[in-house]
């Protein structure tokens, strides 16, 4: 029997005096498995990663966090995940260092997991640099820091290769599947690259319009491609 | 409980080399520093001056002239705004509302940071007034060490009776500085209220005002308002502590 990290009913959202964002969004995450997130511009990614986190107010649905309703186990639920949504959150006058002392003492986890932190993502030699003045690379690094901070069972990413070099997104890739695999980290990645997340996927949900156009292993989804994973992708959000 | 302190210590961190953290400690000092001087510059009157008994009266008098009407509502105007909307200008609130703590607990924990920051500008200020008093002796020898003793109980009653005015500030600065992002929202809110106050505080119902409780308190006896501002400073206090508590934990958007 499959258990998931997470898993959502019904998930409807509706922005006041716009059309329906996401209309009744089911999900099913795998423990285990890096789930990619797919969907053009617009179609409800970051609206549905939201939701997921409390960030936006629930109007319909269902989510739970490892088979527990996540309303009545919010604080429980989110010790037990780290997140990356958007544009990476730090604060621009500290350090990368105080940046996570910030939140090694609400999350209460040991001050070494700082260094162990910023060692995994590359970080460990900017000393008292302050974070306003990174690069966006290593900013999106330290936010990732930061998600990692609290040693998770499930990350969720919203586009965590936006703004990386080639290199820098190489490295993130490889974080990520090591993570996975080392781990055992679950690991949500939304992207509107295909590229990317055929790369680190092993399971797939394409969102268009904000509804589920599909839903299944990266392996089902090549076979319903039968080789051109784009143009099957741009057929499924086109629907 | 645990989680309260955890969750101060991580917002105490935060404001570390802000512009707010550092306004405290200029704003605390600005006043007994300009005293300071002037004394310095008038030095010929120095040594009687610190033969007066009422020598720490007129010191006390002198600094809180300038800082209870004007600089203290200000101050607290700029430090509350400049601490709250930390999480605007660093795009950190979808952050902070996804770690494992309770929503009440980050709005008290900053509510809590703002308070210690103006205690922490009290603590300066009394002690710049007593440096008003004491440097000059050890920069000219013919000036004494003040006659009296610092009256330290009087002082602490003076800025506690302070501390009670400037609550309502705080709390509505507070609530403005959370619900807008834009910086401007809440400094010229404050700013706006600050110039009603000034306007407002010989009107009859000048108290119903929250923001010129320290305008009465430094007025003294010679205030137009017999009613207990302190009772009214900690309602209003309350009263938008509870707005603000509810505005925030209602937003649909959180972050």
């Amino acid at each position: 029997m499959i258990t998931y990290s997470l898993e959502t009913f019904n998930l409807s959202h509706r922005y006041a005096g716009r059309q329906q964002a996401l209309d009744n969004v089911g999900l099913r995450v795998p423990q285990g498995s890096i789930y990619g997130f797919l969907g053009p511009n617009g179609a409800g990614k970051t609206t549905t990663l939201r939701l997921l986190l409390g960030l936006l107010r629930k109007q319909e649905g269902q989510i739970h966090f490892f088979g527990k309703p996540f309303e009545k186990h919010r604080t429980d639920m989110l010790r037990r995940v780290g997140s990356l949504i958007e544009t990476p959150s730090v604060y621009g006058h500290l350090s990368a260092t105080e940046n996570l002392l910030v939140y090694q003492k609400i999350c209460r986890c040991p001050r070494q997991r700082i260094d162990e932190v910023l060692g995994a993502t590359g970080l460990g030699n900017t000393n008292r640099k302050k974070a306003g003045h990174f690069s966006l690379g290593m900013k999106q690094r330290l936010a990732l820091s930061i998600a990692l901070l609290n040693d998770p069972k499930l990350l969720i990413l919203d586009e965590p290769t936006n703004g990386l070099d080639p290199a820098g997104i190489i490295a993130m890739r490889e974080l990520l599947q090591s993570l996975n695999w080392r781990l055992g980290i679950t690991i949500i990645l939304s992207s509107h690259l295909l590229s990317e997340v055929d790369k680190v996927a092993t399971h797939v949900g394409v969102i268009s319009k904000g509804r589920i156009v599909f839903q299944g292993t990266i392996s089902e989804l090549r076979q319903l491609s039968s080789g051109d994973l784009e143009e099957t992708f741009i057929q499924l959000t086109e629907k | 409980m645990s989680i309260f302190v955890q969750s101060l210590s991580s917002e105490w961190l935060k404001r570390k080399r802000t512009a707010g953290a550092w306004l405290v400690v200029i704003g605390g000092f600005f006043i007994p520093a300009l005293i300071l001087f002037a004394r310095v510059y008038e030095s010929g009157g120095l040594a009687e001056a610190n033969r007066n008994p009422r020598l720490w009266e007129i010191q006390y008098d002198r600094c809180w002239q300038f800082m209870g009407f004007f600089l203290l509502p200000i101050g607290v105007i700029l430090a509350t705004s400049l601490v709250t909307q930390l999480e605007f200008r660093n795009n950190t609130w979808k952050q902070l509302h996804t770690t494992p703590q309770p929503l009440r607990v980050i709005f008290f924990a900053k509510l809590t940071v703002v308070l210690v920051m103006l205690i922490q500008w009290f603590v300066l200020f009394n002690i710049g007034i007593y440096l008003t008093g004491v440097l000059p002796c050890l920069f000219f020898r013919h000036v004494p060490w003040p006659s009296e003793s610092f009256p330290l109980r009087l002082f602490w009653e003076g800025s506690w009776k302070f501390f009670l005015d400037a609550l309502p500030i705080v709390a509505l600065q507070y609530l403005v500085s959370l619900q807008w992002k834009n910086f401007l929202a809440p400094l010229g809110i404050g700013f706006g209220l600050y110039v009603a106050s000034v306007v407002a505080v010989h009107w009859r119902y000048g108290y119903w005002v929250p923001y010129t409780y320290c305008y009465y308190e430094f007025l003294g006896k010679r205030s137009p308002v017999r009613e207990p501002i302190h009772g009214w400073a900690i309602g209003y206090f309350v009263l938008f502590t509870v707005v603000a508590y509810i505005l925030y934990i209602s937003k649909k958007e959180k972050g």
